[in-house]
């Protein structure tokens, strides 16, 4: 399998605070890796780090074996790597077919028409019916808001979409359309990145889950393995206070 | 003695001679407006966007303008700086216009969230991209009833113009009072057509605002 983004001991300071220690991954292509892990342990950090949102002190990214960190043009980068907020911040002054073509029609330059007919495409794959193409994010809900987020990344071609929390600032009964729509793209063979708590995807989908605390990997591996059977300690309380909070205690 | 004499308005002469200095209001709260317009969006981009020692001057320009009342500013440029009348008016109420307009600006470019800005980043947008695709869109949208607050306040004030001698509603009423010898009368006759002027401007920004406003945001629920 091909490999996509691989990431080479990055580190990232926020004045004394050390929040990324040296993390070390990869992603192949078609592959959806899910992270895990305590709020603060650098889960947000780590994916802005990736597409240079936040730029990293050291370390490396590796795009189609290219180190992005080291390129000057950091926007063709970008195009490439598709992003999915926990706020959804989509375009409040555009209408949700224009929030998707925007990036093809000004970034990428492909005349109207075709960006049209692009985002009509991608709007299908999250579900998003004709009859909401033209409404404003704040005519919308969380959950079509995010969709229509995931439909932005998606039109953009990008070689993988990272998702930061998609579902959790989402009332529960959205979580599920979110959560379809992205099972969707990635059996659509999507190669995937995703920071997320709904364990029931990462079973589903995952190929791996990452441990991410205070700033390193603890551990990794497949998704039964990684919730079955956590071997260091801070993994296993981990999973047992996402329990408790799911069981409603 | 009547307390509202009608005969007043039997000079039409003197009537008219007043209307037409709504022109020369007009006048003076565009130029005015426009010049706040240019320089205070410079204002507030270099309020913005200059690291803080540089920033620094264009704020402290700005404090003083708003610190200082617009009739003693008028006084300023016409006896301190010798400028004419027309300069003097001028530039007075534009730039005391640019510093409230500066903050309007800043204001609407600042309640912008920056995860929009992320976002655009997100998908390779440059900055100036951001700055032109949303930023500026989205300010504009903004900052129009604040903004339309500010064109009225100049409409108004061109009236302290009045004692530099510029020919508008205010001065001509003035002079023409004086000569029919009475007050009241004209003076109520042009806080109609203040009223009516100020009116018909906020009829019309509303009409802008209600076109390019973004649907949903702010609507009354």
């Amino acid at each position: 399998m091909k490999e996509v983004l691989r990431i080479v001991d990055l580190h990232k300071s926020y004045q004394k605070v050390e929040v990324l220690k040296g993390v070390n991954f990869n992603i192949n292509e078609g592959e959806t890796k899910v992270i895990i892990g305590p709020s603060g342990g650098g889960k947000s950090t780590l994916l802005y780090c990736i597409n240079m949102l936040v730029k990293p002190d050291s370390g490396s990214v590796i795009l189609d074996g290219v180190d992005i960190t080291k390129e000057r043009g950091i926007y063709e980068a970008r195009q490439k790597i598709g992003f999915v907020f926990q706020h959804f911040n989509l375009l409040l002054h555009l209408t949700a077919i224009d929030n998707v073509r925007i990036g093809p029609i000004r970034v990428k330059k492909v005349p109207k028409s075709e960006a049209t007919e692009i985002a009509k495409d991608a709007l299908k794959v999250v579900g998003i019916s004709e009859n909401l193409w033209n409404h404003y994010p704040a005519q919308l809900s969380g959950g079509q808001q995010q969709r229509i987020a995931i439909a932005r990344a998606i039109a953009m071609n990008p070689r993988v979409i990272l998702f930061d929390e998609p579902t959790s600032a989402l009332d529960v009964e959205l979580i599920g359309e979110v959560l379809n729509a992205m099972k969707n793209l990635a059996l659509k063979g999507m190669t995937m990145l995703v920071v997320t708590h709904e364990i029931g995807f990462a079973l589903d989908m995952a190929e791996e889950i990452l441990f991410l605390e205070s700033g390193i990997i603890l551990e990794k591996g497949p998704p039964r393995k990684i919730l079955e059977n956590p071997k260091s300690e801070r993994l296993q309380k981990f999973l047992s206070r996402l329990n408790k909070e799911k069981e409603g205690f | 003695m009547q307390i509202f004499d009608f005969s007043v308005f039997s000079n039409v002469g003197g009537i008219l001679y007043i209307l037409k200095g709504a022109w020369y209001t007009l006048l003076l709260t565009f130029l005015s407006i426009g010049i706040g317009f240019l320089v205070g969006s410079l204002f507030a981009f270099c309020e913005v966007y200059l690291p803080s020692p540089f920033s620094f001057p264009f704020r402290a320009i700005g404090e003083i303008l708003r610190g200082i009342p617009l009739l003693v500013f008028f006084l300023l440029l016409y006896f301190g700086l010798r400028l004419d009348m027309f300069t003097s008016a001028i530039l007075g109420l534009g730039l005391r216009s640019a510093a409230y307009q500066a903050q309007i600006f800043r204001s609407s470019l600042e309640a912008i969230n920056p995860g929009q800005l992320y976002a655009a980043l997100s998908i390779g947008m440059t900055k100036f991209q951001v700055f032109r695709e949303i930023l500026l869109p989205q300010t504009i949208r903004i900052m129009i009833p604040g903004w339309s607050n500010e064109f009225i306040t100049v409409l108004k004030d061109t009236s302290i113009a009045f004692v530099l001698g510029f020919s508008d509603l205010m001065t001509r009423a003035d002079l023409i009072s004086r000569s029919v010898g009475r007050y009241f009368e004209i003076y109520i006759f042009i806080a109609l057509v203040y009223f009516l002027l100020v009116r018909l401007s906020t009829f019309a920004l509303n009409r802008v605002y209600e076109r390019i406003r973004i649907p949903g945001l702010g609507e009354k629920r």
